[in-house]
């Protein structure tokens, strides 16, 4: 992800645009488990510490918004689900 | 960075119920934004996969889809401050004049709280059925968001291109962000995938989303389990 959009940037670059003015917006696909998965784990899944880890390393690459989407998780169709993950998530604004 | 939710606008969770409650709640928790997804078909064959699980599968939830846009402009109505996105728009299914008025109505219904995410779609079905041509879509890309900014931003508004013909006409009506909404540009990343056929479909966007995303939207998809 840091590669593409480093590599956009440089397309802009050449397109005679300021790179400075682009931003990265992060369609995250979120999933929360009760304990730590291991390192294959894809972003956004896991425990809530790891989601904060990767919600981090999302601001290192310069994104400048995360969303997290539950709905094509387990539960994914369940309103409650979505309203806790709501709760549950909120602390990333912090991160 | 700001964090944002999406907006359940897929599957059956798509209620009138389900899409208040989470908007509101999400901007009670001071939440950034909310994001709705644009799906028009299931087809039963696939003529192209979808790039966004490894199989190329369709995810069953999208054989039912409120309209992302209809449903952030319900959501205008029912929240007072949280930022309103598509992530993403499929270019080739619109016609740029009808579109840029719909957004548009969207950015002054909820006072300049409209963020455009556009992508330039990967389905051969949904393009069949909408008149859209799979080969000229990144042309078409080309000339669809000057047009769509010359209608936010000139008055009158001409335009003549390969695709697209405005006759010099007012449009007055524009948006509140000015020069006008943020538009971000979508890139399905396959982190744990060899570079294949959804990297050719990025390179092939990647000259458009440079000359015209005023930002770059990323469509994290983690190439591992069966989710887009």
């Amino acid at each position: 992800m840091a590669d593409m959009f480093a590599a956009i940037k440089q397309m802009a670059k050449e397109a005679g645009r300021d790179p400075s003015t682009l931003g990265m917006v992060i369609h995250g696909f979120v999933e929360i488990t009760e304990k730590p998965l291991g390192n294959d784990r894809a972003l956004f899944t896991g425990s809530l510490e790891q989601i904060s880890d990767d919600v981090r390393s999302c601001a290192k690459i310069g994104a400048s918004e995360v969303f997290f989407d539950p709905a094509f998780g387990p539960d994914g169709q369940s309103l409650d689900h979505w309203l806790s993950l709501l709760e549950r998530l909120k602390g990333m604004m912090t991160v | 960075m700001k964090i944002g939710f999406s907006l359940p606008n897929i599957g059956p969770i798509g209620t009138a119920e389900a899409v208040t409650k989470v908007a509101q709640r999400a901007e009670a928790l001071g939440y950034n934004s909310l994001w709705t997804i644009e799906r028009l078909l299931w087809p039963l064959k696939l003529q192209t996969p979808y790039p966004a699980t490894p199989d190329g599968h369709l995810p069953e939830i999208y054989k039912q889809v409120l309209d992302p846009l209809d449903a952030l402009t319900y959501v205008a109505a029912q929240t007072k401050k949280i930022r309103l996105g598509t992530s993403v728009l499929d270019i080739p299914y619109h016609n740029p004049v009808v579109l840029a008025r719909r957004l548009t109505t969207i950015d002054v219904l909820s006072n300049g709280r409209l963020t455009v995410g556009l992508g330039l779609g990967w389905s051969k079905d949904e393009m069949d059925a909408t008149g859209a041509n799979m080969k000229t879509r990144g042309a078409m890309a080309d000339e669809f968001l000057p047009l769509l900014k010359a209608i936010w931003t000139t008055n009158p508004v001409e335009f003549q291109g390969k695709f697209f013909n405005v006759p010099n006409s007012y449009v007055d009506l524009k948006p509140v962000q000015k020069p006008h909404p943020p538009i971000y540009l979508g890139a399905f990343v396959p982190a744990a995938l060899p570079c294949g056929k959804t990297c050719r479909r990025m390179e092939s966007s990647d000259a458009t989303r440079a000359r015209n995303g005023r930002h770059v939207r990323c469509h994290k998809t983690d190439g591992q389990g069966s989710r887009p």
